[in-house]
C-alpha cells in the first residue's frame, strides 16, 4: 500500500468523534440527495403514468385537406371561405396496412385502430353527453388500463356491448348488465349493454368515457370499413416526438405524440426536477464545505506532523496526496453509508405511507434514487473539498516546527 | 582524502523582515568527517539554530555552499533536495516531534516510506532492531503518547538513523529531558555514532555534551568563534 495511503486511512481512523461526525455530515447530505431523487423521480412516474396510463404515446390521424380550388387563371386571386365542419369527415382507409407497418416500427409497442366519436346516452329526461371510442376486439386493454379502475362488471367487452365511466352511471342511475340506448352525432343509434363501470381517477373522464367494440363505433359513426385514428403505445415515452415524427413521414398521417398535447404535464415535470436538482445541488455543497472544513481543521492541528515529515524527506505531493484521498475516502465511505441509509429511510417512508387501498400516499420510489451518482458526485466532491486543505497542507515549511 | 561529509564554505544567511535585514550568518566555512561526534555551541542567538537548518538543507543560505556527501546542494531543486534530505540526513528535535497517530516502529519507519523500495519486512526488522539497539523493544508497538519523555527521544534517535543516514544533525536533544535521562539519550547517541560512523553535530548549550564530544565548534554573532577539540 502506498504509504501516502497508509497515513490517510490512519488519520481518518485516528480522527475518532470527528471520523464519525464528518461521516454523518457526509451521509446526511447523500439521505438527502438520495431521498429527493426517488422522491422526484417517483413523483414524476406517478404523474406521468396518471396522465398517459389511459391514452395513446402517439396518435396517428388522417390529415385535414383543404378544398382545391378548380379553375383558377393567373390574373385572378380567389377569395375562398370554407365553412368548418362542411369539409368531409377525414377517415383512414387501409388501416390494417397501416397498423402492420407501424407494428414494425422499432420501439413501437402496441398498436391499436380506433373509431372516435361523440354521442349522447339517454334514459328518461336526463342526456349525458359521451365520447365514445371503439377499439378492435381484444385491444382495449393495450391502450387503456381499465382493468385496474374497474368498478363493477369487467374490462372485456364484445360487440353490442359497452363500457361506460362511474360519473355517467351516477348520472343515470345506470349499472352492469343493464342496456342503454346510444345514440351518436351522425344520428344512428344502438342499444348496447352494459358490461363494466369504471373509474380512472379523474371525474371529467370518468363523467364522458364510453367503450365500445370496433365494430360497433363504425356502425354508429358511419365509418365503415375505415377508422379515425390508430393509436400506439411506444417503449421509450420521452422519445415519443421523435417516433412521432418518423411516424408521420412513413405513414404520410398526422402524427400527434402525448407530449405536445400535454405541454403543461412536461414543464410541471420540468420545474419539479428543477427544484429536486437544487436540493440536491445544496446536499453535495454541504459535504464540500463540511469536508473542506474539517480537514481544513486537521491541518490547523496536524501542522507540527506535517512539518516533521517534511523534514524527513515527505514531498510536497505525498503530502498532498495524504489530504486528498482523506477526502476520497470521506467522501466514498461516506456516500455509502448515505446511500444505504437513504434507501432505507425512502423504503419505510414508501412502507409508512402506503393507503388502506395499497396505492401509495407518497409517490417515492427507493428504487430510484440515484444512488451510485450519488457516491460518485459526493466521492469527486469530497475530494475536490480536500483539495484546499491538502494544498495548505503541502506548503509547510518544516522551519515553522522546528523553530517552534 | 575524502572521509569529508559535510562542507559549508563561506556561509551567509539574512532575514529580511520588511525594511529591516538581519544577517545572522556571516561567512561560516566548516568541514565535518564521517564519524565525527560535534558540538555547536554558543549563547542564543548566536546563529547556531539557523546554522543547523542550513546544513539539514531546511533552509538555504543567502550566499555560500553546502556540499553534503559531493553533492553542492544549492545546483538541486526542491524535490531533489527533499529527496537528498530523506537518503543522507537524519534529525533530532529538542522535541521529539514523533506522529502520534502511530506506534514506536512505525515511527521509525516513516523516513523509509518515501523511498518506496524495500522489502516491508525487512524495513520493519531493521525499524526493530534499531529500536531494540536505543533500548525500547519492549516499547516497539507503543503509540507515542504512552511513551515517557525520555523513550520518545529514543525513538526520535532511532527514526534519525532509519536510513542509514551519513549525518545526524541534533537541536537541543536534551532540552527537554531530566539530567539522568539526557545522560543517557547522550551515550546513546555517542555509542550510535561509533558504530555506525554516522557523523553527529549536536547544538547545545551544555558543556557535558561538548565533553564527550571528538570537536567543539564555538558560534559567536554569526562567526566561527572557536573551533577544536573540547577544552
Amino acid at each position: 500500500m502506498p504509504f501516502e495511503l497508509s497515513v490517510a486511512l490512519r488519520y481518518i481512523r485516528s480522527g475518532r468523534l470527528q471520523t464519525v461526525l464528518i461521516f454523518s455530515g457526509v451521509a446526511v447530505g447523500i439521505v438527502v440527495f438520495t431521498f429527493m431523487a426517488a422522491l422526484i423521480n417517483g413523483l414524476a412516474i406517478s404523474l406521468t403514468d396518471n396522465v398517459i396510463g389511459n391514452i395513446a404515446h402517439v396518435r396517428l390521424e388522417p390529415r385535414t385537406r383543404p378544398p382545391q380550388l378548380l379553375g383558377s387563371r393567373d390574373s385572378v386571386t380567389p377569395l375562398v371561405a370554407v365553412q368548418r365542419g362542411d369539409e368531409p369527415r377525414a377517415n383512414i382507409n387501409g388501416w390494417r396496412a397501416v397498423v402492420q407497418m407501424v407494428e414494425a416500427v422499432p420501439g413501437v409497442t402496441r398498436v391499436a385502430a380506433s373509431v372516435t366519436g361523440s354521442g349522447f346516452i339517454q334514459r328518461g329526461e336526463r342526456i349525458v353527453p359521451v365520447s365514445v371510442t371503439g377499439y378492435e376486439e381484444g385491444k382495449l386493454s393495450a391502450m387503456v388500463d381499465l382493468a385496474a379502475g374497474i368498478v363493477r362488471g369487467t374490462a372485456t367487452i364484445g360487440p353490442g356491448d359497452v363500457l361506460i365511466g362511474v360519473g355517467i352511471a351516477e348520472e343515470l342511475g345506470l349499472t352492469t348488465g343493464q342496456r342503454l340506448r346510444l345514440r351518436s352525432d351522425r344520428g344512428r343509434e344502438r342499444t348496447l349493454v352494459i358490461r363494466g363501470i369504471f373509474d380512472v381517477q379523474s371525474a371529467n373522464l370518468n363523467d364522458r368515457l364510453a367503450f365500445t367494440d370496433l365494430g360497433t363505433a363504425q356502425g354508429l359513426f358511419e365509418v365503415v370499413g375505415a377508422v379515425t385514428r390508430i393509436e400506439l403505445k411506444v417503449a421509450d415515452i420521452f422519445g415519443a416526438p421523435a417516433l412521432a415524427e418518423r411516424l408521420a413521414g412513413m405513414t404520410g398521417l398526422e402524427a400527434i405524440d402525448w407530449i405536445a398535447e400535454n405541454a403543461r404535464l412536461q414543464d410541471a415535470l420540468t420545474a419539479q426536477g428543477n427544484t429536486g436538482d437544487l436540493v440536491k445541488f445544496f446536499s453535495v455543497l454541504l459535504i464540500i464545505i463540511a469536508v473542506a472544513s474539517q480537514l481544513l481543521l486537521s491541518v490547523m492541528r496536524r501542522k507540527p506532523e506535517i512539518g516533521i515529515m517534511r523534514s524527513m524527506g515527505i514531498t510536497r505531493s505525498s503530502v498532498t496526496w495524504i489530504f486528498l484521498l482523506q477526502g476520497l475516502f470521506i467522501g466514498l465511505l461516506g456516500s455509502l453509508l448515505g446511500a444505504l441509509l437513504g434507501y432505507g429511510f425512502s423504503s419505510v417512508l414508501a412502507q409508512v405511507t402506503l393507503r388502506p387501498d395499497g396505492s401509495q400516499g407518497l409517490p417515492i420510489d427507493p428504487a430510484l434514487g440515484e444512488y451510485g451518482l450519488a457516491v460518485a458526485i459526493a466521492t469527486v466532491a469530497s475530494t475536490l473539498a480536500a483539495l484546499l486543505p491538502a494544498r495548505i497542507a503541502a506548503r509547510t515549511d518544516p522551519m515553522e516546527v522546528i523553530t517552534q | 582524502m575524502s572521509d569529508v561529509v559535510l562542507r559549508a564554505t563561506d556561509l551567509v544567511k539574512t532575514f529580511t523582515d520588511g525594511e529591516t535585514e538581519t544577517r545572522v550568518l556571516k561567512g561560516i566555512d566548516l568541514e565535518f568527517r564521517k564519524g565525527e561526534f560535534v558540538s555547536l555551541m554558543g549563547p542564543s542567538g548566536s546563529g547556531k539554530s539557523t546554522l543547523l537548518t542550513i546544513l539539514g538543507t531546511l533552509l538555504r543560505p543567502t550566499s555560500g555552499e553546502v556540499e553534503l556527501v559531493g553533492k553542492v546542494l544549492s545546483r538541486l531543486d526542491d524535490r531533489e533536495v527533499t529527496r537528498f534530505r530523506n537518503q543522507h540526513i537524519g534529525f533530532v528535535f529538542q522535541f521529539h516531534h514523533l506522529l502520534p497517530d502511530f506506534t514506536a516502529r512505525e515511527n521509525v519507519r516513516f523516513p523509509s516510506l518515501p523511498q518506496r523500495k524495500g522489502d516491508a519486512r525487512a524495513l520493519d526488522a531493521r525499524a526493530t532492531d534499531l529500536l531494540e539497539r536505543v533500548g525500547l523493544a519492549d516499547r516497539v508497538d507503543f503509540r507515542v503518547p504512552k511513551l515517557s519523555g525520555g523513550q520518545k527521544q529514543r525513538v526520535a534517535i532511532a527514526r534519525a538513523l532509519m536510513n542509514a543516514p551519513d549525518i545526524v544533525l541534533a537541536d537541543e536533544p536534551t532540552g527537554n529531558l531530566d539530567r539522568e535521562t539526557g545522560q543517557e539519550v547522550l551515550g546513546l547517541m555517542r555509542q550510535l555514532c561509533e558504530e555506525n560512523g554516522t557523523m553527529f553535530l549536536i547544538s547545545t548549550h551544555d558543556e557535558a555534551i561538548a565533553e564527550i564530544s571528538d570537536r567543539t565548534v564555538r558560534i559567536l554573532d554569526g562567526r566561527v568563534e572557536r573551533e577544536g577539540p573540547p577544552a
